[in-house]
């Protein structure tokens, strides 16, 4: 495409945007090496804050709790979003359709309070098992709208060949479907992994004992008092998302489309 | 290709699961307000009961509350603030205590026992105190000609003209609420309805003043030179000045107690009904009161503690502060328990004095 | 018979869990804003016996209470105020951000949309934390513009704590909801049609207002919905850059329900802030719906 005024235009702007997008995350990288407990000039470079860091118990106790909450549920997850995706392609189900597409587009502040009084009305324990349910309540619309985009215009004969060539209605959806929508699946379980390991408002809402999260334990650093630990903290959450969309993009490139 | 990556992807998800349940001793869960326990007691704590102490933190007593209220369960030991004993008590939600399982008791000074809001000492036992009271940038006061010894510094606009912007309060009903009554002269815990209506216009007229209800970072606003003088606890002080220290910062934090009285947090060690290990939760409370925790407590932290031997042992810059040990308790007061029907009023009016937005303050920038 | 079979076994658990923890707790929510608070937190019984007569405890009072509250009115304006200027900036900085990706080669494509979804992908509160160090008192931004504003004769000002700081964060937050699926609008786009209105004799502006911009709206409505929505439940980023100014409808739905324990007026509150939402996706729904018609009909 030749250079001309309009797309210089969105050249500029779209670089103005990626620099807003980028520069807080810069300094607050390079602030993680800064010899100085507040975050004002730069003193000299240091790692005492990641030594800081890996010494607090708490902090890996609840990187440690988010992954596990994040493992569960999002395998959960795509277990019934796959089943739900793949039911929404082949019928139409208006309660189904309906209770996936709503929790996505619901504020999660409602999800979140609705769910603690929920588990509070059925004196249902809070604390790990409580934000897993949570959790997966989010994720399975994710998976399911994955899987059943996949399958958009995906021809349904061949499944039901298989069918006519004596193979089980279980045979079928685990030897031939499974396999045609495993990047949907991917894309959807990769999703759920990462929302989960995110997710704020609705864990907020949904722990009990001993199960802070890293988000949790993040935000109640912001209130008390910053230190550079929160940055180190987060170099290395920054660090981690980098590997994982990596992954995400090489093994199922439209997961964003 | 792919199926490899995702098998290695698994794979390593779940080693890091499996060494994650590996650290295998018990659990005492404590629910406390803030970093409380001295670190060389959690150590001596955790290899006494071969448990492993996890704290959890709540913001303020009502959060505390309202989750156990809720039914929140797991916790061993719980720390409450004076009138929470009660109304955790009135819920049912703690164990009366065996008083003879606490040998450790012997050490607690018999003032601070006792207490309105739990006579007898039937369901808890004196902790620590934390005294509330206004800290300021020195410089700044002096510069005004403004000498915070009293609560109209806070609440009379004859001060708060020059201030505007630059006080903090706490975040919390109940401070704001007995600080507004002392300053009136009356009783902090006053439930008459007159008061009480007298306490709201006394807010009403000196928040717009004031920058932010703020009982987590307020210090660090001190600190940093924006804010001058911010109803505070002892605790969170001793800190700052401190960390103003280390940092060698130009800033002076000072504070002091106010003539017309001060409230105090007496925190009590409570044990929940619903406690998984009562006999973790006994041998939790009286490691904790052994005068060598106390006395590390009030080193480390400069928390107020009941243990007159304790006391003793300190350096003389905490045990002579007056408002680390002010002088003449008798000027310090406890929160009693509010009837439901006055605290909800209360939180009804407070949820207007907190959610409103003031136009005066100059940090609106919009 | 056995095609019934196969839609009950895919869609029965899903569904079930599906109504168990999302459609139940919304009734639940919705109940219990008729309620009346309880002593300690939680609400009042419903059924009371006082002298042998039996009353039901329903009331309309927490409703009555929100919609006679200035305060509540004010907390939810400032809310959509924030939100639709938070969605307006995104619109802005997000729609140039879209179209170069979606006009650059395929080889830079990749890279360029993995730069967009790892800020989108670290934990908001990272990215909010990041404005915190760049707006603090402390920081050289902050120190320029009091330089300035002090040579232009203004009083200095703190750029964190206001309502400005929680706009910026909130759009910084949001941006990546919005280039996606701009991106994935665009990016379908048939360049042929822009080469036709050009050998038409269109301007280049006129190729965009009358070609682009119509056919990616799907995706600027899409995108504006994934940023207004979680916008406006905020409760952290006023919390934590904010002052007492910038409070947001979600500050009292997790005030009413962490701290001053009252249930139905947060229950009420939130079913406000869900209806509101509700209200403007589907007036600007049918408002592009509208749109459409009327250039069709145009032509």
């Amino acid at each position: 495409m030749q250079t001309n005024k309009m797309s210089k235009v969105f050249l500029f702007g779209g670089i103005f945007s990626f620099l807003f997008l980028y520069i807080p995350l810069i300094v607050l990288i390079l602030y993680s090496f800064n010899n100085s407990k507040i975050n004002v000039g730069w003193v000299g470079f240091t790692l005492k804050w990641y030594k800081v860091l890996f010494a607090d118990k708490e902090i890996i106790h609840a990187g440690v709790n988010s992954l596990l909450i994040a493992f569960t549920s999002s395998s959960i997850s795509v277990v019934l979003g796959t089943l739900g995706g793949v039911a929404l392609h082949r019928y139409k189900i208006p309660l189904l359709s309906a209770l996936v597409m709503v929790p996505v587009a619901a504020p999660e502040l409602l999800v979140g309070v609705s769910l603690l009084l929920f588990f509070l009305m059925i004196n249902f324990t809070l604390g790990y098992a409580s934000i897993i349910l949570a959790h997966t309540a989010f994720s399975i619309s994710f998976v399911a709208i994955a899987v059943k985009s996949r399958m958009f215009g995906m021809d349904d004969s061949i499944i039901d060949a298989a069918r006519d060539l004596g193979a089980s209605p279980f045979k079928a959806f685990w030897l031939i479907l499974i396999p045609t929508i495993l990047p949907g699946i991917i894309a959807g379980g990769l999703m759920a992994f990462t929302l989960s390991v995110d997710d704020f408002v609705i864990t907020f809402f949904t722990a009990g004992v001993g199960s802070t999260t890293l988000p949790l334990a993040i935000y109640s650093m912001l209130k008390m008092g910053v230190t550079p630990e929160v940055n180190a903290a987060s170099t290395i959450i920054i660090l981690f998302t980098l590997c994982l969309a990596s992954i995400a993009t090489k093994l199922s490139p439209q997961i964003f489309k | 290709m792919t199926k490899y990556l995702i098998n290695k992807f698994v794979l390593s998800i779940i080693i890091v699961l499996l060494s994650a349940t590996s650290f295998a001793d018990k659990d005492l869960n404590v629910f406390i307000g803030s970093n409380y326990i001295a670190d060389p007691t959690i150590a001596r704590l955790e290899s006494s009961c071969k448990c492993h102490l996890v704290q959890n933190y709540f913001n303020d007593n009502g959060e505390m509350l309202a989750k156990m209220a809720a039914g929140a369960t797991g916790y061993n030991v719980i720390v409450a603030t004076s009138y929470a004993v009660t109304e955790l008590a009135k819920m049912g939600k703690i164990e009366p205590l065996d008083l003879k399982r606490l040998p450790n008791l012997a050490y607690v000074d018999k003032n601070f026992m006792n207490q309105v809001y739990d006579v007898g000492n039937k369901y808890s036992v004196p902790y620590a105190y934390t005294p509330v009271f206004l800290a300021y940038n020195a410089d700044k006061m002096k510069l005004l000609g403004i000498t915070p010894n009293t609560w109209s510094v806070v609440f009379d606009p004859k001060y708060l003209e020059k201030l505007k912007g630059h006080v903090t309060m706490f975040n919390s009903s109940r401070n704001v609420f007995a600080a507004a009554l002392l300053y009136l002269g009356k009783d902090p815990n006053s439930t008459n309805l007159e008061d009480l209506k007298l306490a709201r216009e006394v807010i009403d007229r000196a928040s717009p003043y004031w920058a932010k209800f703020d009982s987590d970072s307020y210090y660090r606003g001190l600190l940093r030179g924006d804010i001058w003088i911010a109803m505070s606890y002892s605790i969170d002080i001793y800190r700052a000045i401190a960390d103003a220290k280390a940092s060698h910062s130009p800033i002076k934090i000072e504070a002091m107690l106010q003539k017309e009285g001060d409230m105090y947090e007496l925190d009590n060690m409570v044990i929940p009904a619903s406690t998984p290990d009562l006999d973790l939760s006994y041998a939790f409370i009286n490691n904790a009161l052994l005068t060598k925790s106390e006395y590390e407590l009030s080193n480390l932290t400069g928390s107020s503690v009941p243990n007159k031997v304790a006391i003793k042992m300190l350096s003389p810059d905490i045990a002579n502060n007056p408002w680390i040990y002010p002088p003449d308790m008798k000027k310090m007061y406890v929160f009693n328990e509010y009837a439901p029907k006055i605290r909800n009023l209360i939180n009804e009016m407070w949820t207007e004095i907190q959610m409103r937005c003031h136009e005066i303050c100059n940090t609106c920038s919009y | 018979m056995l095609r019934l079979n196969e839609k009950r076994a895919l869609s029965f658990i899903p569904s079930l869990y599906l109504v168990c923890l999302f459609l139940i707790p919304t009734l639940i929510m919705i109940f219990i804003a008729f309620r009346e608070p309880g002593d300690y937190g939680g609400v009042a019984p419903l059924i009371t016996h006082i002298n042998n007569s039996t009353q039901l405890n329903l009331t309309l009072d927490s409703f009555k209470f929100a919609s006679t509250s200035s305060f509540i009115w004010q907390l939810f304006l400032r809310s959509m105020a924030f939100s639709i200027i938070t969605t307006i900036f995104c619109l802005v900085l997000g729609y140039p951000l879209a179209m170069m990706i979606a006009k650059s080669g395929k080889k830079y494509r990749d890279i360029l949309l993995l730069m967009v979804i790892i800020p989108f992908w670290s934990s908001f509160l990272v990215r909010v934390y990041a404005w915190m160090i760049i707006l603090g008192p402390d920081s050289g931004v902050n120190y320029l513009i009091n330089k300035i504003m002090g040579v232009l004769g203004f009083s200095s000002v703190n750029l964190l704590y206001s309502s400005f700081a929680v706009v910026i964060c909130l759009i910084y937050i949001n941006l990546p909801f919005m280039v996606l699926p701009l991106y994935a609008n665009l990016q379908k786009h048939d360049d042929t049609l822009i080469e036709a209105s050009r050998d038409l004799g269109a301007t280049r502006l006129q190729s965009f207002l009358k070609v682009t911009l119509p056919l990616s709206l799907p995706g600027v409505l899409a995108g504006s919905a994934l940023v207004f929505i979680p916008s406006i439940g905020m409760f952290v980023v006023p919390e934590l850059v904010g002052n007492n100014c910038s409070l947001m409808i979600g500050n009292l739905i997790k005030q009413q329900f962490l701290q001053t324990e009252n249930w139905p007026l947060g229950s009420v509150t939130s079913i406000i802030m869900t209806l509101a939402v509700l209200g403007i996706s589907l007036f600007v729904g049918v408002f592009a719906s509208r749109l459409k018609g009327l250039k069709y009909a145009n032509k």
